[in-house]
């Protein structure tokens, strides 16, 4: 064994030393950075899109893919110049493994993403299969990277790959790992489009539709507290209830004209008419706000002038849905789901998910049967989740509220009478699906939390009496203005600005204002203040 | 290679990033990276470690230590199309006493077999060390035969044209190399690497191909499937 | 071959079982002079894996070995000191037996169609070929021969077989220590792909993982959930949670019996998950499922990890480390004794050499018989079983786990691993089933009533194809606790036949409980031989103590460098200029300014 070691000894290098070296390399890069972004800002102002541009904007992205303005130079240069198609597409071909290569540093920079779209879309033969190979191969990596779960659906559709294979490859990456909401969402527009359910009761064809609530209740079960199968199970049970007929109902008097869709829709005097005796009447449609998508179109007040026989004035033209005709799909199913979530709350009472779900199953099932229940899930919901007893607080307000629409329309069906609504003591904290409350004259709603949602109340314009006693009002401000309103009850609420009340009070041609036990009533001179303003008005004060 | 079985393997950032398009200096983007296992073979003494040496660091010490902790170095050499890695192992002195671990061949895809011009004795063992590579070894595998020491033909006892004939019969590739020279040092790597098949089967960063290696960040990473989260 | 060996260590190692490879690999990576020396010509002593032609041998040398007799050798040695033989290792290797169930090829009638070999789903080269299956299937046109006596000896190679086959817990003591060390670099594995269980008469898959629980078919979505909590709560809150409380002298089954669980779920947690038998404490079980479950998910669908090549390589991976860091390796060296003065050992003696030691490390067949305290009792059962296909047939290969409890008093829990192709145990079309088990009787005896449960054991008639429809339900256990088993049996063994023996071999080991007498050098440490556990937790943690003992304040296989760590002193002149080279590290100096530069880079980066 050789003793006269000078030369070649082996060593560790040390901490300290790769420390050294790194730092070394970390400056230069550094120069090279700032020499490379001065040459290409001062290329762009000139306008000189030549080889070196593109070369110094590819090292720099390589290094750092989320400088957009490098992508967006490197679009300028492709249009820029004067290539042969030839050469174009070389050019392209290389941007293609540009962002491959980048996209391995950062498989999530939208930049990249981006600017691959803009390649392949742009080749003459885009090689379609590489790009779905890319995407299985990064998907691979991070099953959750939502970039690519939408490229690849872009990719699809040009590829035409069916939708059968796509929806096989959703179910290897769910099995493969279920917390996964990407996957679970690129599953249900795979299947929106594969199986869609032609009654519009469902989200999917009802066979399918079973087997995927199958499919999620097994993950949830597995898994009670991952929510992206949840969240997939809220899209398979809510109503999707596309109606055919957009219109609910239309009212007509010798006036006005007002028409209230299910959907928001935009409404012009081309695509809505209104025929009296087979002439057709040109109105100007008007929603709230001028807003362009609305559930609520009118004509503007007094703006028409219609002879209509005195009989017909008033007439609610009133285009109903039959409730109780909706076919209610896989219901043993759903009974046999609910007794298994109530199973899981019974293990676990402190799942917020199951709870929930057992509400959306009850509704599915028959709302009125389980009315009593649902509101127990909700109650329960507020305690366990503290967090989100304000969000369970709407939900439940939403939940009411179509369930009183629902039983006043029933009751409707059979009396064909629109009068009046009673919404009160609720405890409503939201007030929403406003719009199907138009056409009453008389609307109850006292004894709710409705502060937050007088905006909402727009809608209201045939309102002639309105009770929002006891809901804690605090400020008018939002309230809106409501032509048609005779009787305001605003009882027991925290009102305490006089000018609002004022305000308000000029609006409208009140003939009753209820405002007793609200702080308001202490200041001198209220009654008088209002009875200036409106002299017409009888206000109730303490 | 006929249907190489491929298992499932985690790829760590780290090496996802170093597969695939590697960067030249000339800042063009290029093809795929691939990664090979390579083991030198012979007598002691016939310059396995300073031709390792000389290629990957571009060094000759007359007096070298044997390699000391290190469990194998990388070279890369840059091929039209393809950057070929090559992981280099040393046989780490084992074969002193004829006592090399059969899991030194384990994945290897290629092979230099070193003997000394001036020994006849280790041109034979070469020849021994090449049958014991096509008994043990993937059958796949490239061998090269590199006679070394090229530098002394004034002592030379292995004639070229027997030991070309050799590998001309077994298929190998073979050159006289020097160390201390560096005459066909590089070439005879490289040569290596223009045999080695380079599909997406063949090296791929860290594994022979067959199993899967097992690392610190694949740990870190995989806990989210895990079953209690 | 007696090469003269330098003569003075720190260490000294004799033999390269697992432990010894491990605490050679420790002393070598803090710079101790180390010799590891082995008599066999292969690596690894009963923690071998040979191929075909390697087994043969193997057993021929045992064979041969025990009519040998050793013969003491006589060694001249100075005044105080004393000479003590070295035993033979072998001495404890018994009832060796080897079956051939199928004959030679002059035998075999010519086939033309193809037939039994591959398992019913025709290429199995492709159906494993790739877990994503996106490969093109490469359709075997060559005409498939029968499997004969010559066609196995003939693929000796092909063959990689395991004396200690034994499984690594994702995060064990040795995945840690391989990563930890950097000696993972040298081993590849296989992550094991099922784990099975001995259900209803039938043989199904556990779902163990997050993803095989959400995807199994078989548990109702109520029994998922009850699975799910009892899993967390045994791996979130551990044996010392007071949830456990009330059971600290009870077993893990009284423990389940009140969770109320349906017998699916406690015969998966029981026998697949934690294991467990009966007599199983609480503690032992909720720990046993802890470890289960910490080592889920982190390399595959299970727990487990096989080594490529087999268990055999471990010891190799060590063995390299310590060449790496100057140990001196010699194989086919005998330890003929060690010499001892007072209460240490001197030197040991081989091939004529003396060679003096600081420690002596000793695998537990070499040590002098005089100093052992007690040889030990526990031994183990081994079945080795190459078939034709696997035991549960699966759309693409798998590497099968499964725990098999007794089914009567007098018999001992089963551990049964299947390998196949991909693992390189065995060519492709076959089957590698190790079962290993404590000994009782014979290793035939012990592993009877399992074998005869889930293979064909008798001799293959050569008459062509096997046909599906064959009589084997005599096989089944005539019991009659199994009668309503067997009827399911009856009909899974129609469509899924028993895999076919074609070879066998049964043998008894030492189990590593072997005791050094107190009268012991201080200096002589002693290495067991392969235990019974799953993992190899037990030689880790062995070589650990070993090591702990002879250097104290040392640390136990820091993490040894990489290739990019490690430079040449006087490391100026830059490599060869390829394309692709990084440029010299020592290049281009100039600092000062650029420190600002560089943390500005960071933020813009």
């Amino acid at each position: 064994m050789g003793k006269i070691v000078v030369h070649g000894r082996v060593k560790v290098r040390t901490t300290a030393e790769q420390e050294e070296i790194k730092k070394v390399e970390r400056a230069k890069k550094v120069a090279e950075y700032k020499a490379g972004m001065n040459l290409v800002f001062q290329k762009r102002r000139d306008k000189i899109y030549d080889d070196e541009l593109l070369l110094v904007t590819e090292r720099i992205v390589v290094k750092n893919p989320d400088i957009y303005t490098l992508w967006n130079i490197r679009r300028e240069a492709f249009n820029a110049n004067d290539w042969s198609n030839e050469e174009r597409e070389i050019r392209m071909k290389k941007d293609l493994s540009l962002t491959e290569c980048c996209l391995r540093e950062n498989p999530k920079s939208y930049y990249v993403w981006h600017h691959r779209c803009w390649v392949i879309e742009r080749l003459s033969e885009p090689d379609w299969e590489t790009e779905l190979a890319l995407c299985a191969k990064c998907l691979n990596y991070d099953e959750r990277n939502f970039h690519c779960w939408e490229y690849r659906l872009f990719v699809v559709q040009k590829a035409g790959i069916s939708d059968e294979e796509e929806f096989n490859f959703s179910t290897t990456k769910i099995l493969n790992n279920f917390s996964n909401y990407s996957s679970w969402h690129y599953r249900s527009k795979v299947l929106s489009k594969m199986f869609p359910d032609n009654t519009g009761a469902l989200p999917i064809r009802s066979d399918k539709h079973k087997e995927e609530l199958d499919l999620v209740m097994n993950a949830t079960f597995t898994d009670p507290n991952d929510s992206s199968a949840w969240f997939y199970q809220r899209w398979l049970l809510d109503s999707h209830k596309s109606i055919n007929n957009p219109i609910w109902r239309a009212q007509l008097t010798s006036t006005a004209a007002t028409v209230v869709f299910h959907k928001d829709v935009a409404i012009n005097s081309l695509n809505l008419n209104i025929l009296v005796d087979g002439t057709n009447i040109p109105l100007n449609w008007e929603s709230h706000d001028n807003a362009k998508f609305a559930k609520v179109w009118s004509t503007p007040p007094n703006e028409i002038f219609i002879n209509l026989n005195d009989d017909m004035d008033g007439e609610t033209f009133t285009c109903k849905i039959n409730i109780e005709s909706q076919e209610k799909h896989n219901l043993n199913q759903l009974q046999e789901q609910l007794e298994s979530y109530q199973q899981l709350i019974q293990m676990e009472p402190h799942n917020k998910w199951a709870l929930l779900t057992g509400i959306f199953l009850m509704r599915n099932i028959n709302d009125s049967k389980y009315h009593k229940n649902i509101l127990e899930n909700f109650t329960a919901l507020k305690t366990i989740d503290k967090l989100r007893s304000n969000y369970y607080e709407d939900l439940r307000s939403k939940y009411l509220i179509d369930y009183v629409l629902h039983n006043t329309w029933l009751q409707e069906d059979k009396t064909n009478e629109v009068t009046s609504l009673d919404m009160s003591n609720y405890n409503l904290t939201l007030l929403c699906n406003e719009h199907y409350l138009s056409f009453y004259s008389e609307v109850n709603l006292c004894g709710n939390n409705l502060g937050n949602s007088l905006h909402r109340l727009h809608s209201l314009q045939r309102c002639k009496k309105l009770s929002l006693s006891c809901n804690g009002i605090k400020s008018l401000e939002q309230f809106p203005t409501l032509f048609s309103l005779k009787v305001l009850l605003l009882r027991y609420n925290e009102l305490s600005s006089v000018d609002e009340i004022l305000e308000l009070v000029k609006r409208h041609r009140l003939i009753t204002l209820d405002i007793r036990e609200n702080l308001v009533c202490m200041v001198n001179g209220i009654v008088q203040a209002i009875s200036e303003v409106s002299p017409d008005t009888t206000v109730l004060t303490d | 290679m006929r249907n190489i079985r491929r298992p499932i393997r985690f790829r760590t950032k780290d090496n996802m990033a170093n597969r695939g398009t590697a960067q030249r200096p000339n800042g063009q983007t290029q093809g795929k990276i691939c990664q090979f296992k390579l083991v030198l073979l012979g007598e002691s003494a016939v310059g396995k470690s300073s031709l390792v040496l000389r290629f990957v660091k571009g060094q000759f010490h007359e007096y070298q230590e044997s390699t000391i902790g290190a469990a194998f170095l990388t070279q890369t050499v840059c091929l039209d199309d393809t950057t070929v890695k090559f992981e280099i192992w040393d046989t780490a002195g084992q074969e002193r006493y004829h006592s090399l671990a059969p899991m030194y061949y384990r994945g290897a895809q290629a092979a230099i077999v070193v003997y000394d011009i001036t020994n006849q004795d280790t041109f034979v063992r070469a020849t021994t060390w090449v049958k014991e590579l096509q008994r043990q070894a993937s059958p796949n595998i490239v061998i090269a035969l590199a006679g070394n020491k090229a530098d002394l033909a004034n002592k030379r006892v292995v004639e070229c044209d027997e030991a070309q004939a050799y590998a001309d019969e077994n298929g190998l590739l073979f050159m006289e190399t020097s160390a201390k020279t560096a005459m066909n040092v590089n070439d005879i790597f490289l040569a290596i690497a223009k045999k080695l098949p380079k599909n997406e089967q063949a090296g791929n960063g860290g594994s022979s191909g067959q199993g899967r290696r097992l690392a610190e960040a694949e740990g870190q990473k995989a806990t989210a499937g895990n079953c209690c989260k | 071959m007696e090469d003269d060996l330098p003569t003075e260590y720190d260490v000294v190692v004799v033999g390269t079982g697992m432990t010894e490879s491990i605490v050679a690999a420790a002393a070598s990576r803090i710079g101790k002079k180390v010799l590891h020396l082995d008599s066999n010509e292969y690596y690894g002593g009963l923690w071998a894996t040979f191929n075909f032609d390697g087994l043969q041998k193997w057993i021929e040398d045992l064979k041969a070995a025990k009519s040998d007799g050793k013969k003491d050798t006589i060694i001249k040695v100075e005044a105080g000191e004393n000479f003590l033989n070295a035993s033979n290792q072998y001495s404890a290797v018994e009832n060796i037996e080897e079956t051939w169930f199928i004959s030679n090829d002059a035998d075999l009638p010519v086939l033309t169609s193809k037939d039994t070999q591959t398992d019913g789903s025709g290429d199995g080269a492709s159906a494993e070929g790739s877990e994503k299956s996106d490969e093109d299937k490469v359709e075997k046109k060559e005409p498939v021969k029968q499997w004969s006596i010559d066609r196995i000896k003939k693929e000796y190679r092909r063959f990689n077989i395991d004396l200690a086959p034994k499984l690594l817990f994702a995060r064990g003591e040795l995945v840690e220590l391989l990563i930890s060390s950097n000696i993972a670099r040298y081993a590849e594995f296989r992550a094991v792909s099922r784990v099975a269980t001995f259900m209803d008469g039938k043989l199904t898959q556990v779902p163990c993982s997050r993803a095989d629980v959400f995807a199994n078919k078989t548990v109702s979505v109520i029994e998922k959930r009850m699975l799910m909590q009892l899993l967390t709560s045994c791996m979130e809150q551990g044996a010392d949670s007071p949830e456990f409380d009330g059971f600290r002298d009870k077993t893990f089954l009284e423990y389940l019996n009140t969770k109320n669980l349906t017998p699916i779920v406690k015969h998966y947690v029981m026998q697949a998950i934690a294991m467990a038998t009966d007599k199983t404490s609480c503690r032992d079980g909720v720990n046993r499922t802890k470890h289960f479950l910490n080592s889920l998910g982190r390399y595959g669908n299970t727990p487990f990890l096989w080594p490529m090549y087999g268990s055999g390589e471990l010891p190799q991976c060590f063995c390299r480390l310590c060449a790496v860091f100057g140990g001196v390796y010699c194989l086919k060296r005998q330890l003929d004794g060690v010499i001892v003065c007072e209460d240490k050992c001197r030197a040991i003696i081989t091939g004529k050499q003396r060679l003096a030691l600081e420690h002596l490390v000793v695998g537990q067949g070499h040590v002098p018989p005089e100093i052992v305290a007690s040889v030990g009792e526990q031994q183990i059962s081994r079945g080795i079983f190459i078939t034709d296909r696997s035991i549960m047939q699966g759309e693409k290969e798998n590497l099968t786990l499964l725990y098999y409890p007794p089914e009567k008093n007098g018999q001992e829990p089963v551990t049964v691993i299947e390998l196949g192709p991909s693992t390189n145990a065995c060519p492709q079309g076959l089957f590698m089933v190790h079962m290993t088990c404590k000994r009782i009787n014979t290793a035939k005896d012990d592993l009877e009533y399992v074998v005869k449960k889930f293979l064909r054991a008798e001799v293959l008639e050569p008459k062509g194809p096997r046909d599906s429809t064959d009589s084997h339900t005599q096989t089944v256990s005539p019991d009659k606790r199994h009668i309503q088993e067997g009827d399911a049996e009856t009909r899974d063994l129609i469509k899924n036949p028993k895999p076919q023996v074609l070879w066998s071999l049964y043998l008894n080991l030492p189990a590593s409980d072997i005791k050094l007498s107190n009268s012991a050098p201080s200096n002589i440490h002693l290495c067991s031989g392969p235990d019974l556990d799953l993992d190899f937790d037990f030689a880790v943690n062995q070589a650990k103590e070993v090591f702990a003992a002879m250097y104290p304040d040392e640390d136990f296989l820091p993490r040894a460098p990489d290739p990019e760590e490690i430079v040449l002193e006087g490391e100026e002149a830059p490599g060869p200029k390829f394309e692709g080279d990084k440029p010299g590290e020592g290049e281009d100096k100039q600092e000062g300014e650029e420190k600002q530069d560089s943390e500005k880079a960071e933020k813009e980066e």
